[in-house]
């Protein structure tokens, strides 16, 4: 996969991505993995979960992902194709904003970008969660980690990394 | 409204919630920074977000590029926005580098990770499903997408296809506004 084809693929997932760079995973896992075989499944599921363990933008994800395609040229393509264009877009808009807002369409619009972004991160899950199928340790991992994060109410990236140090122990 | 602050105060902030803010819901450390310190109205910062959210990209970038701007002008939403960037930047590249998976520990480090991270995303789906599924409509365009995604229709069909019958079903209309779809 060249930087040309991983500037394009971010650029164009930039622009679908409505209420955050996480609802498009599912697209990004399934080009930069199924169609161009840039990265293993495991390693993509791996930048994933290094995103949501460090602070910042959920975004940065794309940081190891560009990394493991083209190096620290292929992060930086990758973060910038993705995050630059719509944010021109929007300082552009910003000022033609205040007629829009008050329309009613802007409504609609709300309530149509929120359940569809829903779905979108709960088909990210599969993309995420595909390395852990059939890992029945991994599975009791998960189910212990979502008790934790209902019922302990312990804040998730807490758990994030609480986790990593768990089967870090557990590996040595 | 208090006074704007200076450059200094209000770039500390933006590295601080560069530092501190995790997972998903991040614009609530933009809100408790610049709202709750009255740098930014609540409506105007209601207003910023709701455009974040209709509008494509990365949502908690474009909102806290909105914020530098309304504090300081463009200037300080490009220092504020890079100040955001900086410290997960720093660590997520430290973390590329030296954690490789040939080492089983660090291999169960990025394993553990991961089953955290489902688990994060578990509880996020549930947390915005409380939120977004307000009526059996929205129900239906959040399993649409979800169902368009799996079976791996291009993503671009899916956004234009469920965000046009979204907007069709919630059209503005001059009666008072429906719930539901005819």
């Amino acid at each position: 996969m060249s930087l040309l084809d991983l500037g394009l693929l971010c650029l164009r997932l930039g622009f679908l991505s409505f209420g955050g760079g996480i609802s498009t995973l599912a697209e990004m896992q399934h080009v930069v993995v199924d169609i161009h075989g840039a990265m293993t499944q495991q390693d993509f599921a791996y930048a994933f979960g290094l995103g949501q363990a460090t602070p910042g933008p959920g975004i940065l994800y794309l940081v190891p992902l560009g990394m493991k395609i083209g190096g620290p040229a292929g992060a930086f393509v990758a973060t910038t194709c993705f995050v630059l264009p719509p944010l021109l877009l929007l300082g552009v808009l910003i000022r033609a904003w205040q007629r829009m807002a008050g329309s009613r369409w802007a409504a609609s619009a709300n309530r149509t970008l929120a359940p569809m972004s829903l779905g979108l991160m709960a088909a990210a899950l599969r993309t995420v969660a595909s390395p852990i199928v059939g890992d029945a340790p991994a599975i009791a991992g998960v189910v212990v980690a979502t008790i934790v994060i209902f019922v302990l109410r312990v804040s998730p990236p807490l758990v994030v990394l609480l986790t990593g140090v768990v089967w870090m122990v557990g590996s040595g | 409204m208090s006074d704007p602050p200076g450059w200094g105060p209000a770039l500390r902030k933006f590295l601080w919630i560069g530092l501190t803010s995790f997972g998903m819901g991040r614009q609530a450390y933009l809100y408790e920074a610049f709202v709750r310190t009255g740098w930014i109205s609540q409506e105007v910062f209601l207003a910023d977000y709701a455009k974040t959210q209709v509008l494509p990209g990365a949502s908690f970038v474009n909102l806290t590029f909105l914020c530098g701007w309304r504090i300081g002008g463009v200037p300080m939403a490009v220092a504020g926005t890079a100040l955001v960037f900086l410290p997960g930047t720093v660590a997520i590249l430290a973390a590329t580098v030296y954690l490789v998976a040939d080492d089983p520990r660090i291999a169960g480090l990025l394993h553990g990770i991961l089953i955290g991270a489902v688990a994060l995303l578990i509880a996020t789906v549930v947390r915005m499903s409380r939120a977004a599924i307000t009526s059996a409509s929205a129900g239906v365009l959040a399993l649409a997408s979800l169902g368009l995604t799996l079976a791996e229709v291009p993503l671009v069909v899916t956004v234009l296809l469920t965000g046009a019958i979204g907007l069709w079903w919630y059209r503005p209309s001059r009666k008072a506004s429906t719930d539901e779809p005819a």
